[in-house]
């Protein structure tokens, strides 16, 4: 599972960097930096792949990671939506908010993990009505998250931005879902 | 190009301050990243006339994403020099993928991991291939 995860993610990641590609054109320079971006990306995978961990997923664990990403996701969607604050500002409040949760509420024994599944649920929530096109999408991105998240909890440690690359993962498989049964 | 250079200052910037918050005022990284971003994205919110309308819009937005970048840990990048030239490579790829899934969320955040794991990875090679330290 660990072997089939890593892959997900960098067949993702590259869709990204591919993507940017296309957009941004075959220049030298452009060129010059995508291969850098992508030999980086390559040294880390494969440090990633010579890692050994116990990589046993609980259902619970899942579940768990599902709802509080969906809350995040719903909660700044809500903010962007309904409130009409800009997307940074929601999910800074977002997070804010669930980084209290441990200080708060010290007799749960998984208070500490619910600021980073609610601030990757925030990135989440922050896909523009274009493309989330509805609650649903979010609350189905938000769950995908979930997953890649607890997938993911053992890889790429301590490498800031996975929450976000996470959410962008799971909002790149939900649109492909969309597109593929729609 | 001066609007450029005051974006990669303030992602730089943003990323260092994020990790002092994180790690020295000892906040957490998610406290670090989400309160520094709320007073950055309010004072341009309330003061939107302070600067041009460009960098009144992108500050804000390139500041998250450089606070993801300062949410680094210390094994991954010890010193506060790797932490700058992960958010110069993350300002770099914000420049260069404006319009690029613009509207996807988290688009910030995989920019900022794979500016991390530019650096990291040749931090890694490097170690390996000890005699490039002479270089």
């Amino acid at each position: 599972m660990h072997f089939s995860s890593l892959t997900l993610f960098s067949v993702l990641n590259f869709y990204f960097l591919l993507g940017v590609f296309l957009r941004t054109g075959a220049e030298p320079m452009n060129i010059f930096v995508l291969s850098l971006l992508c030999i980086g990306m390559v040294l880390t995978l494969r440090f990633q792949l010579s890692l050994k961990y116990d990589n046993q997923v609980l259902f619970f664990e899942i579940v768990r990671a599902i709802f509080f990403v969906v809350i995040g996701a719903v909660l700044t969607y809500y903010l962007i939506q309904f409130l009409h604050l800009s997307a940074v500002i929601s999910s800074s409040i977002v997070g804010l908010g669930a980084s209290f949760v441990p200080s708060v509420n010290r007799k749960w024994p998984f208070a500490s993990q619910l600021p980073p599944l609610m601030y990757c649920g925030s990135f989440v929530g922050m896909t523009s009505p274009i493309i989330a096109n509805g609650l649903g999408f979010i609350i189905c991105s938000g769950a995908i998250a979930g997953i890649f998240f607890v997938l993911s909890r053992n890889m790429f440690h301590g490498i800031g931005g996975k929450l976000g690359a996470v959410a962008l993962w799971a909002v790149f498989v939900t649109y492909f879902l969309i597109f593929l049964f729609n | 190009m001066i609007n450029s250079i005051v974006l990669m200052g303030v992602a730089i910037f943003g990323a260092i301050f994020t990790s002092i918050v994180s790690i020295e005022w000892q906040l957490g990284v998610v406290r670090a990243s989400a309160l520094t971003s709320l007073i950055v994205a309010l004072f341009f919110h309330f003061f939107p006339s302070l600067l041009s309308p460009y960098l009144t819009q992108h500050i804000p937005v390139i500041y998250f994403g450089a606070s993801f970048v300062g949410m680094v840990s210390p094994t991954v990048h010890p010193k506060r020099v790797q932490i700058a030239i992960s958010a110069f490579i993350y300002s770099l790829i914000y420049l260069c993928t404006e319009g690029v899934f613009m509207k996807y969320g988290g688009r910030l955040g995989a920019s900022a991991f794979i500016a991390i794991s530019f650096t990291y990875g040749f931090q890694l090679a490097l170690k390996r291939f000890k005699f490039l330290k002479f270089f």
